[in-house]
């Protein structure tokens, strides 16, 4: 599903104007996308209402970008966006799972608690999924982008925890160079996160 | 220059991390780095934090099965390729070697012996106990699912849950291997086919039979129902036939769940055929027994007529037709099957799970007394209950169950109320001006027409917005003064607007505590024009409800039995979101797409907007997404109705 549309990218261009602004917004709803999906089919909402909850944080995000352009001190674009679009997710979700209430017969007066519980849940799971989806990412794309047996160096040692010298002799490689390898993917993996997050 | 290996040097660690440093001084650096674990530490913290690791490692560790296929989140869903078409060469690979070159492998300490199938969780097995020297089925966890904690939970819960019951007419479980690389369980190997196969190849069976296997299947279910354990997924594939006695086995309890255990089949997993769905099921709702009994209701019409009752091109026509119409006339299809039977495929199959019989065993008693009366009609009367002329008994019940509509005097709107609740969560458009507008359009269920005002796969029950089209023209609504309530929902709505008092008022104003309802400020704390009221209550009084916040002028008014205020201003210039479903007119979403090209075309662009990619696909099928105002919407259904025709 392609959320940024020949559409609103247009609206944004005008908006932004900065192209850096729109590579931000693009690696967002790459990003963003299947976070609130899967957050949103987490709490049993189904596939479409879920596309839905999608469309509409990212529509509320796209229609906030006036207030950030119009702030005077204005923060970076990414951070402002990742924050918001968080804000915003989990308001929608919360008030999708707290919209069912009482049976019958139950009395009128509401459980606050058992909102605020249900939210704490809620944000948790968003929480999860938006940094499981950050980091797979993000080494996926290191992936790509080294050495077959760099990132073999990373996962084998750091992932699947094998020892140092199994792996080194598996790799045909020295010691040292493992050590080097799984440090500089893990680097990338994270410079990566930070670059998209704009921290 | 050689670096002594005792010798840190940790400001040129970052150095060597970049990469800058020369082949020689990298080389001395990395013979450093292997004997001195101060430094790999340094070099490890100038990567990442000490968390950071951790929580790299733990995500990718737990996204293992996703990695190697090197391909990431390109699907949402994390596992999509259950689709897996298995064969028994495909299937081999999951076993050991065999023990036996007659064999076709092994797991744990059963022979298998063939391939049987494969389901939506999991690949079946013919295989043979060697310790106990039996035959047994072998259900095994699809791989895809296997590394995927979740489901091995679900999978375990499974085998664990359906162990927990013992009845004649469940296939039995005699043992649960989650342990291994590939969880698996074993069964009674049952010796037949399944009503499925049966019905494939006899068409409509006889009364008797039908009778027998649907009083074996709903005692089996009552016994499952008495675990606390729904079946879910009740349907002819799922109920085998043993060979040669008369026996009926009801089996995979493959998304069975407790009732109080839901959290972890919450993931948005639909299982496979919605052909014996229960509308509440299609709709994503929470089920109890009572779905299993509307299953079994459809199970039973299958029996009658040798096909399932709702079919339509797509899934999602299936799921839309379950929530919004009637199955076809058993005796339509097959004239042999008596009246009163086929009352009672109607109660099973109500919409509302109500007015279903009250339990599987209740349903297992009717039938075992309509068999001994088909067997000796002499002897054995047919039960009271089954000799009124159905028409009036459905009329019966829903003057009982609903006084309040009747009484208001929206007959000829009972039918469409009927469909249209309970409802779910969905996005629709109702604007006050719509009801002055529009005629209720003339349409079949499954004209897109219907679609205008609903959602698809979120909101089947089509008709709804027909309701909130029709205009009044009965009597003064009962013990509701308008001006009354103007002034005082005025009062309170300006003093108080987002507390409790205002749901006090509301419960005057519908002079009834049957209404349950909260209030929250809306969401978006930005704005301040909306808050949100949830209700819950009865079509008949939402209608009566609109009706007051209608004559307000102030309202904006939202399915689902939740209301938001929205002052008038505010609605008018805010577009609404629409989903189209347009699985009716095509399930190619580049001709969708094409489509949705041609709308924006017919449409003033500055009118409104697409968005969210125009088309997605949904679960079934491509949906357009509209955000437009009402007017729009309406032209919109107008044009969709226009090409359906």
């Amino acid at each position: 599903m392609s959320t940024s549309n020949p559409d609103t990218r247009a609206s944004l261009l005008v908006k932004l104007r900065d192209s850096k602004d729109i590579d931000a917004w693009e690696d967002f709803t790459k990003i963003y996308t299947p976070v609130i999906h899967r957050a949103a089919s987490k709490m049993g909402l189904q596939s479409a209402d879920a596309d839905n909850v999608v469309q509409e944080v990212l529509l509320a995000v796209s229609k906030s970008i006036d207030q950030w352009l119009n702030r005077q001190e204005r923060i970076g674009f990414r951070p402002w966006l990742f924050r918001i679009a968080r804000n915003k997710t989990l308001d929608l979700l919360t008030r999708k799972a707290t919209r069912p209430f009482k049976k019958p017969g139950e009395g009128s007066s509401f459980e606050w608690s058992q909102v605020a519980q249900q939210e704490s849940e809620i944000a948790t799971h968003f929480e999860f999924e938006y940094q499981w989806e950050l980091f797979t990412r993000a080494a996926a794309e290191v992936r790509e982008s080294a050495a077959e047996s760099t990132w073999q160096a990373f996962w084998l040692t750091a992932v699947e925890q094998q020892p140092i010298d199994f792996v080194a002799q598996k790799l045909g490689v020295r010691e040292g160079m493992v050590y080097l390898s799984r440090c500089r993917i893990m680097e990338r993996i994270r410079k990566l996160v930070q670059q998209w997050e704009g921290t | 220059m050689i670096q002594p290996a005792s010798n840190c040097q940790p400001e040129r660690l970052s150095d060597l991390l970049v990469g800058t440093l020369s082949d020689i001084e990298s080389d001395a650096m990395l013979s450093h780095l292997e004997s001195c674990p101060q430094c790999q530490g340094r070099l490890e913290q100038l990567a990442a934090q000490g968390e950071d690791w951790d929580r790299v490692c733990n995500i990718l560790a737990g996204s293992n099965s996703a990695q190697s296929r090197g391909t990431v989140t390109e699907d949402f869903p994390r596992q999509r390729d259950r689709s897996l078409n298995w064969t028994e060469s495909l299937s081999k690979k999951l076993l050991q070697a065999p023990s036996h070159p007659e064999m076709l492998g092994r797991i744990g300490r059963y022979d298998i012996e063939r391939f049987v199938g494969a389901g939506g969780m999991g690949i079946v097995f013919k295989g043979f106990d060697t310790e106990l020297n039996r035959p047994v089925a072998i259900k095994v966890l699809s791989p895809s699912l296997a590394f995927n904690g979740t489901a091995r939970q679900r999978f375990a819960r499974e085998a664990r849950a359906a162990a927990a019951v013992v009845h004649e007419h469940v296939v039995a479980i005699h043992n649960v291997e989650s342990n291994g690389e590939l969880p698996f369980l074993v069964m009674h190997f049952a010796q037949g086919e399944s009503l499925q196969a049966k019905l494939d190849r006899e068409g409509p069976l006889e009364l008797k039979q039908i009778l027998r296997i649907g009083k074996q299947i709903a005692a089996g279910l009552a016994a499952a129902h008495a675990q606390g354990l729904v079946h879910r997924d009740v349907k002819p594939a799922n109920v085998l036939l043993e060979e040669g006695i008369d026996r009926a086995l009801l089996t995979d309890f493959g998304l069975a769940q407790t009732a109080d255990d839901a959290s972890l089949t919450c993931s948005g997993y639909l299982p496979g055929t919605p052909q014996y769905m229960s509308p509440e099921q299609a709709r994503g709702e929470k089920v109890s027994g009572q779905s299993d009994l509307f299953s079994t209701g459809s199970v039973l019409y299958a029996m009658c007529t040798g096909r399932p009752p709702f079919r339509a091109e797509t899934s999602l026509g299936v799921l839309q037709k379950i929530n919004s119409s009637e199955p076809k006339d058993i005796r339509e299809l097959n004239p042999d099957v008596p009246q009163w039977f086929c009352r009672i495929v109607e109660r099973l199959m109500a919409k509302r799970p109500e007015q279903r019989y009250g339990s599987a065993q209740e349903l297992a008693d009717l039938l075992e007394v309509c068999l001994a009366h088909v067997q000796q009609p002499l002897h054995v009367p047919l039960p009271t209950s089954l000799r009124v002329p159905s028409s009036l008994a459905m009329f019966g019940n829903k003057l009982r169950r609903n006084p309040f509509q009747m009484m208001v005097g929206v007959v000829l709107l009972a039918v469409v109320g009927f469909a249209l609740w309970p409802r779910v969560q969905g996005i629709e458009p109702i604007n006050s001006q719509a009801a002055k507008v529009a005629p209720p359009p003339e349409s079949s269920s499954e004209s897109l027409s219907n679609t205008s005002g609903s959602s698809v796969l979120a909101n089947p029950s089509s008709q709804a917005p027909i309701q909130e089209i029709v205009e009044w023209k009965g009597p003064p609504l009962p013990r509701v003064p308008q001006d009354d309530i103007r002034a005082k929902l005025e009062e309170k709505y300006s003093v108080d607007w987002q507390g409790q008092s205002l749901s006090t008022v509301l419960q005057e104003l519908l002079g009834s505590a049957d209404i349950q309802f909260d209030i929250r400020p809306h969401g978006d704390a930005t704005d301040d024009n909306k808050t949100t009221v949830t209700l819950k209550m009865t079509a008949s009084r939402r209608a009566i409800l609109r009706r007051i916040l209608r004559s307000l002028n102030r309202t904006y008014i939202v399915q689902e039995g939740s209301l938001e205020l929205v002052d008038v201003d505010y609605a008018q210039s805010h577009p609404t979101l629409h989903r189209y479903d347009l699985s009716y007119l095509t399930s190619n979403s580049n001709e969708a797409i094409a489509l949705a090209n041609t709308l924006t075309q017919v449409i003033a662009p500055d009118q409104w907007s697409l968005y969210g990619g125009k088309c997605s696909l949904g679960l079934f099928g491509p949906i357009l997404h509209v955000r437009a105002t009402e007017e729009m919407h309406q032209q919109i259904a107008q044009l969709l109705t226009k090409i359906t025709k």
